[in-house]
C-alpha cells in the first residue's frame, strides 16, 4: 500500500481534482446491514441502497490517503501532547448536588430507587 | 439604536454611562427576534424570562454604582450543543428533542460569572455535522444576507443571529470549520481558539480531539474579549491547558508582519471572484509594508480525507452514548421493559432519533474502526494528521500568520449540495487542516462578491491566539479603510 509519490512534487496540484478521478468499490447491501448492526442503528430497507452508495463514495474518497508515504511517521493520537492527565475522583465536583442528581435520573425513561432501570442484558 | 452594528465594547460603555439599561437593550433584541426570526430561524429556543432576570440584576448593580464585568448585561446567543442548566439542549437532533440540561457547560459558568444575558439557543446541523444547517432536525436557518441561501454550518444559527442583530455576540463550536465557515457566509467574525484553550466540558461531543468552542462576533476586538472570558484550564476537561496569555491591547506594527500565503489554497476549486477579493487585500497589506511570502503546505491535499476518517471514527464512539436508556428519545416502555429486547430498543431509538447525516457518519466510523480496517484507515489518517501538524509547525518558524480564503465560494443556495455527501464536505476544504493541527484560526469579513460576504482566514501558531487576534485586528482595520477609500 502507498505509492511513494512525494507531496512536494505536487505542491501546485489542485485540491479538488481528485473528486472526479477515483474508482469506487461499492459496498454491498449485506455489508451495510452488518455495519448498521454493529453501530446499533435501525435503517429501513429503502435506505440501505442510498447508504451503500453514500458510504462507498466517501470511502472511495478517503482511500486517497494511500498516496501518502507515512513510513516512520508517528501517529498523532489526540489534539494535544498531554499524556494521561489525572485528577482526584471527587464527587463533590459534579453530582453531589441533589437537585442535579434528580434531574439526571428524571431524564431516564425508566428508573428505580436512584438507579437507571434497563431491560435484562443476560437471559 | 442599530442592533446590527452594536459591539460589546460599545454596549459596555453605554451601560456604564447609563445611556441605556440592560433591560431596555435586552427587550430591543428580544423584539427584533420576535419580529424577524420567523423568516430566519436562527433560534431553537428563546430564554426571555432568564434574560430579563439577569438584565435586571445588572441594572441594579449599575444603579448602585458597582463595577460590572465587560460582558455584563450584554445579550448573547448560544449554539444549542452547549449546555445551559434547566433549559432544553437539543443539538438540533430529534434524539434530544426534549432533553433538559442538568448542568452548565464550563463556558456557560464563566459567562454567568460575567453576568452576560442569554437570549436563546441557536440552530445547527444535527450534532454539528454539516456545513449549511440543512441537517438540523428542526429545519434550516436562512442567511440574513440572502434568505435563499444557507448561513453555513454547523454554527449557522449563531452566525445568522449575530448578523441579523438578534444578539451582540454568540458562541459556536468548530470541529472542521463550523465557526469560521458560517462566519464567512454571513459576513461576521468567527474565531476558533487553539485546541485546549477553552474547556469542552458541557459541549455535546462530536469529535473530541477536534472540537473547540469559540466566539462569533461583529469585530475582532469583541472576539478577543469573549475569548478572554471563556478560556482557561478546567479540571472537567482533561485536554484543557494552563497558559499565561498576553495582553491583546499591545499595538502591532504592520511592517513587522510576515504573512504566508499557501499556494495550495488558491487552486482551481476556488471561485475566481473570491480569489480576486483576497488577492486585493494581500496587495494592500504588501503596500502597507507587510512582508508577503508564498509558502507551500503540500499535505493540505490530504487533509479533508484524513479528517473524514478521524472525525467519523470519533463520532461513532461519542454517539454510542445515545442508547435510549439514560436520556433522550427512547423506545423503552417503562412498565413493560422486561418484555423488550435490548437490541430492538437500541436499533429503534437510534434509528428514529438520528438523522441521515449522523447515521452516515456513525456508520463510516464504525466501518473504519472495525477489525481489518483500523490500520489501513484510522492509523494511516493519524499519521497524515501528524504530517499536517508538522507542516504548520515548520511554516511558523519563519512567518507570523498564514492567510487563506475561508471557503472556496460564497454562501450557496438551499439544496445545492445535498444530493451527495461529498459536495457538502468540500465546503470545509480550507478549514479542516486547522482542526487536525489544533492551531487557532479566525475568519474575517473581506468585502463582497455579488452582494454576498467573502471570508478571509488567518491561521496562527499553537497558543499564539493573542498574536493571531492582534494581527487580525490590524488586517481588519486595513480592509475597512480599503472599503471606505
Amino acid at each position: 500500500m502507498g505509492s511513494c509519490r512525494s507531496p512536494k512534487a505536487n505542491g501546485a496540484t489542485t485540491i479538488l481534482k481528485f473528486v472526479l478521478s477515483y474508482e469506487i468499490n461499492m459496498l454491498t447491501k449485506k455489508e451495510v446491514e452488518k455495519i448498521a448492526g454493529l453501530a446499533r442503528l435501525g435503517i429501513s430497507e429503502e435506505e440501505k441502497d442510498k447508504f451503500a452508495e453514500d458510504l462507498s463514495l466517501v470511502l472511495g474518497y478517503v482511500d486517497k490517503l494511500s498516496e501518502v508515504n507515512v513510513e516512520k511517521v508517528e501517529p498523532m493520537t489526540g489534539g494535544t501532547n498531554l499524556e494521561s492527565v489525572t485528577r482526584k475522583d471527587d464527587e463533590s465536583k459534579d453530582i453531589a448536588d441533589d437537585e442535579m442528581k434528580a434531574d439526571i435520573l428524571n431524564a431516564a425513561p425508566d428508573k428505580d430507587n436512584g438507579y437507571f432501570k434497563v431491560p435484562a442484558i443476560l437471559k | 439604536m442599530n442592533l446590527k452594528e452594536l459591539t460589546i465594547k460599545q454596549v459596555h460603555e453605554l451601560l456604564k454611562k447609563k445611556e441605556v439599561s440592560s433591560v431596555e437593550l435586552t427587550w430591543e433584541f428580544l423584539n427584533n427576534i420576535k419580529e424577524k426570526d420567523n423568516d430566519i430561524h436562527a433560534f431553537l429556543s428563546i430564554m426571555e424570562s432568564e434574560a430579563l432576570e439577569t438584565a435586571e440584576k445588572v441594572d441594579t448593580r449599575i444603579s448602585k454604582g458597582e463595577p460590572i464585568e465587560m460582558l455584563a448585561g450584554i445579550p448573547v446567543a448560544i449554539k444549542d450543543n452547549i449546555l445551559i442548566r434547566g433549559g432544553k439542549t437539543t443539538a438540533a437532533s430529534k434524539i434530544l428533542e426534549n432533553y433538559v440540561a442538568p448542568y452548565d457547560a464550563t463556558v456557560i459558568k464563566k459567562l454567568k460569572e460575567e453576568e452576560t444575558v442569554f437570549v436563546g439557543k441557536t440552530n445547527l446541523d444535527e450534532f454539528a455535522m454539516g456545513s449549511s444547517t440543512e441537517n438540523s432536525g428542526f429545519g434550516p436557518t436562512k442567511n440574513p444576507v440572502d434568505l435563499k441561501r444557507v448561513p453555513g454550518g454547523s454554527s449557522g444559527g449563531s452566525a445568522a443571529a449575530v448578523k441579523a442583530g438578534f444578539c451582540v455576540y454568540a458562541l459556536g463550536s468548530d470541529t472542521g470549520g463550523s465557526i469560521r465557515q458560517p462566519a464567512s457566509f454571513c459576513g461576521v467574525v468567527g474565531f476558533k481558539p487553539t485546541y485546549g484553550a477553552v474547556s469542552r466540558h458541557g459541549l455535546i461531543a462530536m469529535a473530541s480531539s477536534l472540537d473547540q468552542i469559540g466566539p462569533i462576533t461583529k469585530n475582532v476586538e469583541d472576539a478577543a474579549l469573549v475569548f478572554e472570558a471563556i478560556r482557561g484550564k478546567d479540571e472537567l476537561d482533561s485536554t484543557s491547558i494552563t497558559r499565561e496569555w498576553k495582553d491583546f491591547a499591545r499595538p502591532l506594527d504592520v511592517e513587522e508582519l510576515k504573512i504566508g500565503v499557501p499556494r495550495e489554497y488558491f487552486t482551481h476549486g476556488l471561485d475566481s471572484e473570491v480569489e480576486k477579493n483576497i488577492r486585493t487585500v494581500i496587495a494592500k497589506l504588501e503596500k502597507e509594508g507587510a512582508k508577503i511570502e508564498e509558502i507551500s503546505l503540500p499535505y493540505s491535499e490530504w487533509a479533508l480525507a484524513a479528517y473524514y476518517i478521524i472525525m467519523p471514527a470519533e463520532v461513532s464512539a461519542n454517539l454510542a452514548r445515545f442508547d435510549g436508556m439514560k436520556y433522550g428519545l427512547s423506545k423503552l416502555q417503562a412498565q413493560s421493559s422486561k418484555l423488550q429486547n435490548l437490541m430492538d430498543i437500541y436499533l429503534k431509538s437510534r434509528g428514529e432519533g438520528f438523522g441521515n447525516e449522523v447515521r452516515r457518519r456513525i456508520m463510516l466510523g464504525t466501518y473504519i474502526l472495525s477489525a481489518g480496517y483500523y490500520d489501513a484507515y484510522y492509523k494511516r489518517a493519524q499519521k497524515v494528521r501528524r504530517l499536517i501538524k508538522d507542516e504548520f509547525d515548520n511554516v511558523f518558524k519563519s512567518i507570523d500568520v498564514v492567510l487563506t480564503p475561508t471557503t472556496p465560494s460564497t454562501a450557496f443556495k438551499f439544496g445545492e449540495k445535498t444530493s451527495d455527501p461529498l459536495s457538502m464536505y468540500l465546503a470545509d476544504i480550507y478549514t479542516v487542516s486547522v482542526n487536525l493541527a489544533g492551531v487557532p484560526a479566525i475568519s474575517l469579513p473581506c468585502g463582497e462578491v455579488n452582494g454576498l460576504p467573502v471570508g478571509l482566514q488567518l491561521i496562527g501558531k499553537n497558543f499564539d491566539d493573542i498574536k493571531l487576534l492582534q494581527i487580525a485586528k490590524l488586517i481588519e482595520t486595513i480592509i475597512k479603510e480599503e472599503r471606505h477609500a
